[in-house]
């Protein structure tokens, strides 16, 4: 009877195991497959995304960084960083150490709100909470504004704990669910271009791993011709294979970003980027 | 013994006429209904032709089922962007008269979100063959 119970709880473990197991299991797989996948790539390139991976890009990417596209909207938004509220108050009385050298601790689960936060997210919730008006997610200012927490915060670590708390565990397993569905008329996952495709080619470009994704947002691309949000990103990730993108900063976007950090963490932040 | 084959013959003959008659009747009564029923059929209204279905009914419960799909889709939030143009377009092509041409993106933007929706109900559990182990 003893070995009969023990093989039906091995066999229901094996079943569902995709679901069960843990944040960081799930992370050491996932570095442990880009590890075997590209074994010449040192885990802490991955914090350049497809340049990791393409010599070529990587130093026509080292010469675009001598003199960044993105420089210019972070001078923009530490000014709109240090402009004050109507009200007299400013950013960096939300943020810790009045808001500098901080990105590195976004997202987080926040368990007063029951929600996931993200930097952009805290932003806007700063201004509402200053009587401002909250800003677009996506361009613009509040991309600028996170481009400047963000270029204070380089080289910080990711140090991401997900709580004891169901509801983060919830958020960060919707996250995952988002990852890996199929969805769109062209039925592809974020999983099939940046895990099982990552270093592929699709028409011109490579696929980029996603591993460190999240580590150099907000980005400016070269097809923006602008800086924007890793939702920006997200919903036009979601367009290119037919899906119709869901509200940037949406609970579904937000845990994702959320799922998407852990994977990377322990990773030195180093934004904003600049991709093609 | 002659006796006995002229009986036999006798009651052969009138089993025979018997089942002669018979049929014979049986025709002449199958005959009266025959011309009773044409009769009946002759004196009774002419039946009145089904309604013909307008082309722009037949498009309107369409693109009523196609909506209803696309918006099952959309509360899944699994909607594709290809969906709502088809939508707007056979609106478009029902608005200019174009029914033919209205049913048929109709239909395809019905067959659009129920896929969709059947994308939906698969994913919700085929992803995690797809996690990383």
């Amino acid at each position: 009877m003893k070995r009969v119970s023990l093989l039906v709880s091995g066999l229901m473990l094996l079943v569902s195991g995709p679901l069960l197991a843990d944040p960081e299991s799930d992370r050491l797989a996932f570095v442990n497959y880009f590890e075997e996948r590209f074994p010449d790539v040192e885990l802490e390139a991955y914090v350049n995304g497809v340049y990791a991976l393409d010599e070529a890009s990587y130093e026509q990417w080292l010469q675009i960084e001598e003199f960044p596209p993105y420089e210019l909207a972070v001078e923009d938004g530490e000014e709109l960083f240090n402009t004050p509220f109507a009200n007299g108050k400013s950013y960096a009385d939300c943020f810790d150490n009045g808001g500098i050298g901080i990105r590195q601790n976004y997202p987080y689960f926040d368990a007063d709100r029951g929600e996931v936060v993200t930097l952009e997210y805290a932003i806007n919730l700063c201004r509402e909470a200053n009587g401002e008006e909250p800003l677009g997610y996506k361009k613009g200012a509040i991309a600028s504004i996170s481009a400047y927490m963000a270029y204070t915060s380089r080289g910080n670590r990711f140090e991401m704990t997900i709580p004891d708390d169901p509801r983060a565990l919830a958020a960060y397993n919707n996250g995952k669910q988002y990852f890996y569905s199929k969805r769109g008329q062209l039925n592809f996952s974020c999983a099939d271009c940046h895990v099982n495709n990552a270093g592929m080619h699709i028409r011109a470009d490579k696929l980029s791993p996603s591993l460190g994704h999240p580590t150099h947002f907000p980005v400016y691309r070269s097809k923006w011709g602008e800086l924007g949000t890793l939702h920006r990103r997200f919903d036009g990730c979601n367009k290119q294979v037919r899906a119709e993108p869901l509200p940037a900063q949406g609970e579904d976007y937000r845990d994702l970003e959320y799922f998407l950090t852990y994977m990377s963490n322990g990773m030195e932040t180093n934004g904003p980027g600049a991709r093609k | 013994m002659k006796r006995y084959i002229l009986a036999s013959a006798l009651v052969v003959v009138g089993v025979t006429g018997c089942g002669q008659r018979e049929e014979a009747d049986v025709m002449r009564q199958s005959e009266a209904v025959v011309a009773e029923a044409k009769k009946d059929a002759e004196s009774q209204p002419p039946a009145k032709p089904a309604p013909a279905v307008s082309m722009a009914e037949e498009f309107a419960e369409i693109y009523q089922n196609a909506e209803a799909a696309a918006r099952q889709a959309r509360e899944l939030k699994y909607s594709w962007t290809s969906t709502a143009p088809l939508l707007e377009a056979a609106s478009k092509a029902a608005e200019a008269g174009d029914y033919e041409k209205a049913m048929q993106l109709a239909t395809e933007a019905l067959l659009e979100a129920e896929t969709a929706i059947g994308q939906a109900e698969i994913q919700a559990t085929a992803w995690k063959q797809a996690v990383v182990q």
